[in-house]
């Protein structure tokens, strides 16, 4: 029992000292599997749990990720096209032919994307610039928990990232400070031609012109 | 030496340090800004040279290569440009989020007070069961919008989502995207500073270069704005006084030594026209509190007036065996007649209106009495003080005094002349077009009316103009404008329009809004509110405590001391007893818009080219009113002078003659003719009739030496008046093509015209 107490003492004292570089290893391991894909597509499913909705709100869409181009297009319930290079963003509501542009600059681009895009493509510096990162693991797969370091301006008091070990996070939940949170649910597909061709088609639609 | 001499010379550098330390030229475009006629143009002529619009830029950022997408370095650009040192502020058509909440928050208190133009109709239906629903469901796409904050947090207290009828008249009119974007700088300083403006386009220009090279020199740089304008025309001014003064200056001198060949009568006279320049300089500045550089520039073509005096004295002098102060003495009374009907002319100038003009009548006319008191008590004494008189003129001009003196065509001459101006009156190409007084900024005026209609899509010089004596009566005659032009936007009569509304309502039209609200939010219809909540998958717990504000009125004071009140410049000038407003117009039909307005009587659909025609007319008559009494205060005074309006008559007529011809030139040459040719003529009668006076006093006793001065004092004004012509100013050319042949043709008139002697002359 000595032996055991000694043991689990020393592996505990090992544990404790060896885990900031244990996470550290897997935040870098978690994140090169997203940087590691250089263009993807991703379907999403989108839940908003809003106080002032008496039900939850659930859209759907597809996200386009290439080294230079971003977009993402909600298709459901309502269609709404919103495409980004790395300094402009370009947002098109095709129901009221609507269509707004800014800088990724801009506060309000920042607001909306700023924190999307450097989780989806494994931006650490990005990441860790603006958030507080713990990392967890089980044995299904891994978590990260993104507090803001600017509390008072930043969009979620509390962002959680999921996913499978060695795979992209497959799951997104935002939390704001008043109590409305948003579940996203990914599922990844490799990026092709006839993904390349749709988005060229999605970032002219989107632009108008 | 003599001791006026010695006290001319000890004062005269006294005389040059008062100028230099008294003398305040401005070279900005205030002073000569066109003011108008009328209280309206006045107060906007004002507000354009001191009110916030006169200290922005309007920066437009364009592609250099065929892309139609909007620039990407226009926000980077904005936030550089926001740290320049005497930049107030900078921003574009579209505001960033801070913008959006400052906004916000400032018009939330406000979202019942500002809602409708028509509150009694409007507030009404909005209680309808269809329009309550419609209003749950847009707060619904609201909370899922990317916008989802901002309607969080407007419906936090404003459960009705109210603002978004304010939102909306504030997008109404957004322009879709270009290829160009823009940007508004507003400066500290103001827009006529030149100094400091350069400063401050020096440093935009590099904040764009340095951004630009990161994007390859993609895009480009076009500014428009009143610090541009006003720097343009202070370069413009201050090249043409550098060129005129000059050439003139140059020019003198030449003619002087070619025909007198004495250095000593040149300094003499040099000192003389020095002096009255100062005393005109000092004279100016303590009565204007300053003096423009466009005053100096026409006072230049003095020099070929005020050297006159001395050239009569010193020929007259020079011709005579007696002693000069002699000569002098004699041909005083008919220098002091010259002067006289020379500064009338001037004077007459003052009253016609166009800017600036009491500041060159009172310029000249200083300087004419100094050159003409100078060459009367003091030189005299000088050329009294050498042994070798000062030389006789090395040229003869008499020959054409003689063969004129053969000729009687009296009659011929009047016939030839007056078929002269009829065929030039036949033929005359009159001109209202006032922009010909203006510096001739085409480049950059192009460039103005290309980067405006580049901005939303207002017709530039196109506006409906308020007016009314407060603030309250105008803002309600907008409002009633409002409701008719929304009735010709929906029958596509007009595209766009930009008030004061929804910034700015009257305080009865807020009321009348509060209290349309307050008559509907009835138990009855906040169930009915409640229902559609529901209806729309909305919690009613939270969004069905809808309640107006109790806020009083919202006030023009109020919004101008918030940061919001930058949206209104430009819309609004506020004198002790008028108040006006102005709506920008997008493309419009003009009749309906006239005929839509004919019923407002405090509504005028105005032109910037009617405007300024409006203007030009009231010019027009004063200067035709300045000619006519001119010309018969001279008539009167030598009708008083030789006690006989024939000999009056005959001391006009080679003037009066000189300016038939000069019109009748101008009329079969087809260029346009207008008000500032008749000033010029009005100028050139007031320095012709001094050749008739002359001429018909005849001091010298000897024709051949009055003329021989007349022909110099001619030549000198020909040559200034011509040196005028140098200038890039269309104002100092058109008066220098009007003068300078007008008073060639009037001294080569005289021994044609004048055959009179007058035995009795008053002495």
């Amino acid at each position: 029992m000595q032996f055991s107490i000694k043991h689990i003492a020393l592996l505990i004292i090992t544990l404790m000292l060896s885990s900031p570089t244990w996470a550290e290893e897997t935040l870098a391991t978690i994140l090169s599997t997203a940087t590691q894909q250089t263009s993807s597509i991703i379907d999403y499913r989108e839940v908003r749990h809003l106080q002032l909705l008496t039900t939850p709100w659930q859209g759907t869409g597809r996200i386009f990720i290439t080294k230079e181009k971003f977009a993402i297009v909600q298709q459901s319930p309502d269609r709404i096209q919103l495409v980004a290079n790395q300094r402009r963003y370009w947002f098109f509501l095709p129901q009221r032919n609507i269509h707004r542009s800014g800088s990724t600059k801009s506060s309000m681009a920042t607001g909306k994307l700023g924190w999307f895009k450097p989780i989806i493509r494994g931006d650490r510096e990005a990441i860790e610039k603006n958030y507080d990162v713990r990392v967890s693991t089980t044995d299904k797969g891994w978590q990260l928990d993104l507090e803001p370091k600017q509390t008072t301006s930043a969009r979620y008091s509390h962002i959680t990232v999921k996913g499978e070990i060695g795979a992209t996070s497959n799951y997104i939940l935002t939390q704001m400070a008043d109590g409305d949170h948003t579940e996203w649910f990914f599922q990844s597909h490799p990026f092709n031609h006839f993904a390349d061709q749709a988005l060229t088609k999605l970032i002219k639609e989107t632009r108008g012109y | 030496m003599h001791r006026r001499v010695w006290g001319f010379l000890l004062f005269l550098p006294l005389l040059l340090a008062t100028a230099l330390w008294q003398s305040n030229i401005k070279t900005d475009i205030s002073a000569f800004f066109f003011t108008g006629g009328s209280a309206e143009t006045a107060i906007i002529a004002s507000n354009m040279q001191t009110g916030e619009l006169s200290r922005r830029y309007i920066l437009s950022i364009g592609q250099t290569s065929s892309s139609n997408t909007p620039p990407e370095i226009t926000d980077e650009l904005r936030s550089s440009l926001s740290e320049v040192a005497e930049i107030k502020r900078v921003w574009g058509p579209s505001m960033d989020e801070n913008e959006i909440n400052e906004l916000i928050s400032f018009y939330l208190p406000y979202r019942s007070h500002l809602f409708s133009l028509q509150p009694e109709i409007e507030v009404t239906s909005l209680f309808s069961k269809t329009s309550l629903h419609q209003r749950a469901e847009s707060i619904k796409q609201g909370l899922l919008s990317p916008e989802a904050p901002i309607v969080k947090k407007i419906i936090h207290n404003d459960p009705m989502f109210l603002l978004s009828n304010w939102l909306q008249h504030y997008h109404s009119n957004k322009k879709e995207e270009s290829r160009y974007s823009t940007l508004i700088v507003e400066t500290t300083p103001s827009g006529l500073n030149t100094r400091v403006q350069k400063t401050i386009k020096k440093s935009i220009e590099a904040t764009f270069e340095a951004l630009n090279s990161a994007y390859a020199h993609r895009y480009t740089l076009e500014m428009t704005g009143i610090p541009l304008f006003a720097m343009a025309v202070q370069k413009q001014v201050s090249k043409d006084v550098m060129l005129v003064s000059s050439i003139s200056t140059v020019a003198m001198l030449l003619l002087f030594m070619l025909l007198f060949r004495s250095l000593r009568a040149l300094i003499i006279v040099s000192l003389t026209l020095i002096a009255s320049a100062a005393v005109a300089s000092i004279v100016t500045s303590i009565f204007f509190g300053e003096i423009h550089a466009l005053t100096l520039a026409l006072g230049t073509t003095l020099i070929g007036i005020c050297v006159d005096y001395p050239i009569h004295t010193m020929v007259h002098a020079a011709a005579d065996r007696k002693p000069p102060i002699a000569a002098a003495k004699r041909i005083w009374p008919s220098l002091l007649l010259g002067a006289i009907t020379t500064i009338i002319g001037y004077t007459a100038l003052s009253f016609t209106g166009y800017p600036g003009m009491q500041q060159i009548a009172l310029y000249a006319g200083c300087g004419i009495l100094t050159s003409l008191t100078l060459s009367r008590f003091i030189l005299p004494y000088a050329l009294a003080l050498k042994t070798e008189r000062t030389r006789q003129p090395s040229f003869n001009f008499s020959r054409w005094l003689v063969i004129s003196r053969k000729l009687n065509i009296k009659l011929p001459l009047l016939f030839l002349t007056s078929t002269l101006l009829l065929i030039g009156l036949a033929n005359l190409h009159w001109s209202d077009d006032l922009s010909r007084l203006s510096p001739s900024l085409s480049e950059i005026k192009q460039q103005d009316q290309q980067i405006r209609s580049r901005i939303e899509s207002i017709e530039p010089g196109r506006f409906i103009l308020l007016h009314a004596d407060t603030m309250e009566h105008a803002l309600q005659t907008n409002e009633a404008v409002l409701l008719k032009l929304e009735a010709l936007k929906t029958v596509g009569k007009l595209e766009a329009y930009f008030s004061i509304y929804p910034w700015l309502a009257s305080e009865q039209l807020q009321q009348r809004n509060n209290h349309a609200f307050s008559a509907q939010l009835t138990p009855a219809h906040i169930k009915l509110w409640r229902k559609a909540l529901e209806e729309s998958g909305l919690r009613p717990s939270m969004l069905s405590n809808a309640a107006i504000s109790t806020l009083p009125p919202l006030t023009m004071e109020k919004l101008l001391d918030s940061p919001v009140g930058r949206y209104i410049a430009g819309q609004h000038t506020i004198s002790a007893d008028k108040t006006i407003l102005t709506i920008w117009l997008g493309k419009h039909n003009q009749s309906a818009l006239k005929k839509m307005l004919a019923a407002l009587p405090n509504a005028e659909y105005v032109s910037q080219k009617d405007m300024i025609n409006e203007i030009n007319a009231d010019y027009g008559n004063k200067t035709i009113k300045a000619l006519a009494y001119g010309s018969l205060i001279i008539l009167l005074l030598l009708t008083l002078r030789y006690r006989s309006p024939a000999h009056a008559l005959h001391a006009l007529a080679p003037a009066i003659l000189s300016c038939a011809i000069v019109i009748g030139c101008w009329g079969i040459s087809g260029l346009p003719f207008g008000m500032l040719h008749l000033l010029g003529m009005l100028l050139s009668v007031a320095i012709c009739v001094d050749y008739g006076i002359f001429f018909i006093e005849n001091r010298a006793l000897d024709m051949k030496v009055t003329y021989q001065a007349i022909v110099l004092s001619a030549l000198t004004t020909i040559i200034a008046f011509t040196s005028l012509g140098a200038a890039e100013n269309p104002a100092l050319q058109t008066l220098a093509w009007t003068i300078a042949p007008g008073v060639f043709f009037g001294f080569l008139l005289c021994p044609l015209l004048i055959r009179l002697k007058i035995d009795n002359l008053p002495r």
